[in-house]
């Protein structure tokens, strides 16, 4: 792993958020929007805007969860930048080693404060593996949010049909309303890629 | 003046009223309806009954004169021509007048005096003049037959057995042992000329009777004093149904009236001697749809017993109540939605742990929704309500001006709130008189331009979803938009600058302004200038939408749409900036993403592109209410899409049904509608969509808050 990998991983959750962010933004705004159309039409679409509430009320709990997700990154990012540094580090004393021939003898500090850096790295590796778990532990509720806002959705889609009768356009919001948890949804799935290549480059590097 | 009998009276009065102006009108165009003429007599019996209690001696003189023709003519003694109908209306509108000044408290004035001594005339048969007894009325001047001599009325005016004068009524009613019986009164309420023109001998009586049963009357066999003696005094309304019952169309010398037609049914050729000889007024005529008419119509066979006891259940589970408690209750329900709102709101804010909560408040919710839809159809009223006075309005102005007119209702039972239905009856006659004076165009004027000579005048009422759209359309000559403008500029309503920046929609529009007519004279009609902007003022009060879509020639189409409820307004609650605001849902089309490619200038204004077809005028609610335009890219802003424009704020947050309090102690011309408070227990001002675009459109968006301080802050 190097700088190059990390600076990867920070870009790809700075997009994925602007992403999810604005995905989610537009699943409010088609929630509310169907609850605006409900109200309009009456008592007719009581239906759907049980549908609606529940869609805008997953929205919300889909931001909450993405809030979450943000606050995984940085202490990630922190661990792997630390990580770096001492790598950086132990590197060092390990180069000073090799370049004096009887550095077990003369420098026997030298060894022990390498050794040390390397205990270090280990623990920070084991913290740094943790959040990333609690990370894609976040991806994966959020993941499991977006498939209920699908199911939800669905739902919305047979009630559509159900009230057509009304001429409320049902079917175009139920699309729209699709077509924003499917912006989410692809968002996360790129997301949750880039973190399980970073674990993977973790567990095979470190 | 007993106050307690006199608040009993009145709706009760203006009830028959209505009902009474309404049955008048129908006789102008079926004349030998005996139904009808018996309802108009019975309101103006009861009229005076209650008069009577309440010691409002002149309006018990005034409508026993009406009482007097009425009965005159139900009896066929007389029969109904223009002048009578036009002596009653006339009549009717001094009975109004003089129920006002009972609801003010006065002890009403006598009537006009010369139209006292004319209905007085009339009633004696001096203005009696031969009319067709086969159709509608066709001219004040086209003489009348006298009655038939073979007509026998089944009330007999002859001296009693105790040498008085009186009058004897007959009616069939069950007797004691459930067998129809045939009962006689005898009352000495009639006047001496009464007496004489509608005295029949006992033996045209008893031959009448012979003619209906011949030996087997019912009641014939029973032997004397067999219950009788308890039950022989009968009301008018059980006379009148009796007689009915008895003849039906089947009376001596009663002639089976021609179908009533509108005007525009009648072929060319009757059109055309019709409008030689007769004034305009006669061809109006009004179609209803559901008809009422037909309805009675088809109900006129049915037993008397049925209908009576259908009305009595009627009474029985029906209960006038008080409109203040009505509003007292929609004001608590209100309170209680205000509360449901916090109670979710505070239930929210727990977060899911708490499931028995969410639960409780949920069904919290239902529950006031349940309520608030029980109470508020408490408030609702039909629009017959509303649409029953406009034959007359249509009658009256069509013969002022000289047009023939037919008016067509529509959805007469759709039901709306009532403070709709009290609010709207002004406008709804303005914009009938609007559309005859200037839609309609004269009947020779109509041929000339291949059109029927009789225009068609619709008022509809119709349910969508939760409003109700009241549509007043006619196929008159339709508006024609450079005219208006002209207009317009003429009357200094609007600069020529302002005019050329008016697309032909908004050109239209114009006539809604204050001070706009096109007419340079004032007519009794219109030429004010004053009275479209009534209708609009008074149309967004209700929290309307005004609608106006014309075809030049082909005629023109005003459509209002109200909330169903007045008590509760869906509201959607939006942040601009760090301020909260709401806009109620029925303004709203729906919630965009503003995308800075969309944005256009065009004639000085902002304009987004919403689709390929609709441009709109951009709403900058930042530069209106903060002085400080929203900055697209720098902070979050969102669209809210209106009917009028689109709206520009920060954050759209949610919604909610809220009670709308009324901020009166603002200037009159301001952006709200009126305030709220929120599920967290904040003051919220409600925003006028209306009133925010349509400052947009005049003054361009350059346009700021102090625009509005300098027209007057509170």
């Amino acid at each position: 792993m190097d700088i190059q990998y990390i600076m990867g991983v920070v870009d790809a959750s700075f997009a994925a958020r602007q992403s999810i962010e604005k995905a989610l933004r537009d699943i409010d705004r088609r929630a509310l929007n169907a609850m605006v159309l409900v109200k309009r039409h009456g008592n007719a679409l009581a239906g759907y805007g049980v549908v609606a509430q529940a869609f805008r009320e997953r929205a919300a709990i889909l931001k909450t969860s993405a809030s979450h997700l943000q606050e995984s990154i940085a202490p990630l990012i922190e661990a792997y930048m630390r990580i770096l540094q001492h790598q950086r580090f132990a590197q060092s004393f390990q180069e000073m080693l090799s370049d004096s021939p009887l550095h077990d003898k003369a420098c026997p500090n030298l060894i022990s404060t390498r050794n040390k850096w390397q205990t270090t790295i280990h623990e920070e590796e084991a913290a740094a593996r943790n959040i990333l778990a609690q990370l894609l532990e976040a991806v994966q509720t959020l993941q499991e949010g977006v498939e209920e806002q699908e199911y939800i959705v669905t739902n919305g889609r047979i009630e559509a049909a159900l009230a057509e009768s009304t001429g409320a356009p049902l079917m175009r919001v139920s699309r729209d309303m699709g077509e924003a948890v499917r912006t989410v949804a692809q968002a996360i799935r790129s997301y949750r890629h880039q973190l399980e290549s970073l674990e993977h480059e973790s567990s095979t590097r470190l | 003046m007993d106050m307690e009998i006199l608040q009993d009276y009145l709706p009760e009065a203006r009830e028959l009223l209505e009902k009474a102006q309404d049955d008048t009108l129908r006789l102008e165009s079926d004349p030998n309806n005996d139904e009808v003429l018996a309802s108009v007599f019975r309101a103006f019996h009861t009229l005076k009954g209650g008069a009577g209690f309440l010691e409002a001696e002149h309006l018990v003189s005034w409508t026993h004169h009406l009482e007097d023709l009425l009965d005159k003519l139900r009896s066929h003694t007389l029969v109904v021509n223009g002048a009578m109908i036009d002596a009653i209306l006339r009549g009717l509108d001094v009975i109004d007048d003089m129920l006002q000044q009972l609801a003010s408290g006065e002890n009403p004035g006598p009537g006009p005096e010369e139209l006292g001594q004319l209905i007085q005339e009339l009633a004696a048969g001096k203005h009696a003049e031969q009319v067709s007894v086969n159709g509608p009325i066709e001219s004040d001047a086209t003489p009348s037959n006298p009655l038939p001599p073979e007509a026998t009325p089944l009330v007999s005016q002859r001296p009693t057995a105790a040498g008085e004068s009186g009058t004897l009524l007959v009616s069939q009613r069950p007797t004691a042992a459930g067998e129809s019986g045939l009962f006689l009164e005898h009352t000495e309420s009639a006047s001496p000329r009464e007496t004489a023109a509608d005295e029949i001998t006992d033996a045209e009586f008893e031959a009448t009777l012979d003619a209906l049963y011949g030996n087997k009357a019912p009641g014939m066999s029973d032997t004397p004093g067999s219950g009788k003696q308890n039950s022989d005094e009968i009301s008018p309304e059980e006379f009148e149904q009796v007689l009915d019952q008895l003849y039906g169309k089947q009376a001596p010398g009663y002639e089976q009236p021609a179908v009533t037609a509108p005007v525009s049914a009648k072929s060319a050729e009757s059109e055309q001697a019709t409008a030689e000889i007769a004034p305009p007024t006669q061809s109006v005529s009004t179609t209803t749809s559901p008809s009422p008419e037909a309805t009675n119509a088809s109900k006129a066979t049915l037993p008397v017993r049925s209908s009576a006891a259908a009305a009595q259940e009627a009474a029985d589970t029906t209960l006038r109540v008080d409109a203040a408690r009505l509003d007292a209750v929609m004001n608590q329900v209100g309170e209680l939605v205000l509360l449901r709102n916090r109670l979710s709101s505070a239930i929210g804010n727990l977060g899911e742990e708490n499931e028995d909560m969410l639960r409780i408040a949920r069904e919290v919710d239902i529950t006031v929704n349940d309520i608030q839809s029980t109470v508020m159809r408490l408030r609702m009223q039909p629009c017959k309500r509303l649409f029953q006075q406009l034959p007359r309005v249509v009658r009256d102005a069509s013969r002022q001006l000289g047009k023939e007119v037919t008016l067509e209702i529509v959805g007469e039972d759709v039901e709306i709130d009532k403070a709709v239905v009290d609010a709207l009856s002004g406008p709804m006659t303005h914009l009938l008189r609007n559309s005859l004076d200037h839609g309609v165009e004269l009947p020779a004027d109509r041929q000339a331009a291949g059109k029927a000579r009789s225009a068609k005048i619709r008022v509809a009422a119709v349910h969508l979803g939760d409003k109700v759209r009241i549509e007043v359309s006619d196929d008159g000559r339709g508006i024609d938009s450079q005219f208006v403008t002209r207009k317009a500029v003429e009357k200094g309503v609007i600069t020529a600058e302002q005019a050329a920046r008016l697309s032909e929609q908004e050109a239209v529009e114009l006539i809604f302004r204050p001070g706009f007519s096109t007419n340079d004279q004032v007519t009794d009609i219109s030429g004010r200038g004053v009275g479209m902007d009534v209708v609009k003022e008074t149309v967004r009060k209700l929290r309307g939408r005004l609608d106006i879509q014309t075809k030049p020639g082909l005629g023109t189409s005003i459509s209002m749409e109200f909330p169903l409820t007045m008590a509760v307004l869906p509201v959607l609650y939006l942040r601009l900036r760090r301020e909260i605001y709401a806009l109620p849902v029925s303004s709203i089309e729906s919630l965009l993403d503003i995308q800075e490619s969309r944005i256009h200038r065009m004639s000085g204004r902002s304009v987004y592109r919403v689709d390929g077809t609709e441009v709109i005028p951009m709403v900058d609610l930042g530069r209106l209410l903060h002085d400080r335009p929203l900055r697209l890219g720098s902070e979050p802003v969102e669209g809210i899409l209106t009917e009028r424009g689109l709206i520009m704020v920060s954050e759209v947050l949610g919604n909610e049904d809220s009670v709308v309090k009324p901020i009166d102690f603002l200037a009159e011309q301001n952006w709200y509608q009126g305030a709220t408070i929120s599920g967290k227990g904040d003051v919220v001002l409600i925003l006028d969509a209306g009133t925010l675009a349509n400052h947009v459109i005049e003054h361009g968006d350059d346009s700021t808050i102090m625009d509005i301080f300098c027209k007057g802050a509170a």
